[in-house]
């Protein structure tokens, strides 16, 4: 067995491995405030924030793994992201606009 | 290779772990995207210079480069549509704000 080869190897996946019990707690803290959140916006943000971690798990995994697939998922959770954000944001929008010309039109 | 790769990782993931503590003490949603912009850009940004040290090739690099551009052009983006439409949605402030500049623009 070599030795040298394997205590080189051996540090990235111990910092993987921790890496992945540290995001693991990190998801399920953002896991309570899309729990608890009192508005929309926030369940929307804690939402954002567990892609986030993910992406962080899959990068964490494919250190541990050594395999070089895993990066291009990461891209496209970055890509998926973004686009669910900015729908969630416009559908939230809308509906208050919307509350508003109808209480508007009730006062006047 | 091996240290960048381990100090880039350990970096991600801590500032993953600040976002979450932040996204949950945070008093209300504006500092909250606050927490859930910055912190995960830079854990974001250190996973992936984590990736790019990590395998050899150029192709995983100008992968992560790429990614690493269009996140600096799309966070701040996503937090300001978020935040409008909580605006619009009359999300409360918190009890320590001090002035609200956009209440007089609209």
């Amino acid at each position: 067995m070599n030795f040298s080869n394997l205590t080189s190897i051996s540090g990235i996946e111990t910092v993987a491995s921790f890496g992945l019990v540290v995001l693991s707690i990190s998801i399920v803290i953002s896991a309570i405030r899309l729990r608890k959140g009192p508005t929309l916006a926030d369940r929307v943000l804690a939402l954002d924030l567990m892609t986030t971690i993910i992406m962080g798990i899959i990068a964490m995994y494919a250190l541990f793994s050594n395999e070089k697939v895993y990066v291009d998922v990461v891209i496209i959770f970055a890509l998926v992201a973004f686009i669910s954000t900015v729908v969630y944001a416009r559908h939230i929008e809308r509906d208050a606009r919307r509350d508003d010309r109808f209480e508007g039109g009730e006062e006047s | 290779m091996a240290w960048i790769t381990i100090i880039a990782a350990v970096f991600g993931v801590f500032f993953m772990l600040l976002a979450s503590i932040g996204i949950l003490r945070m008093p209300d949603v504006y500092l909250r995207s606050q927490t859930s912009t910055l912190a995960p850009t830079f854990g974001k940004i250190g996973v992936l210079l984590a990736l790019a040290a990590h395998f050899e090739g150029a192709d995983v690099t100008a992968k992560a480069c790429l990614v690493i551009l269009f996140l600096f052009i799309t966070a701040p983006i996503a937090a300001h549509l978020i935040l409008r439409a909580a605006y619009h949605d009359r999300a409360p402030l918190a009890d320590i704000t001090v002035r609200d500049d956009y209440k007089s623009q609209n």
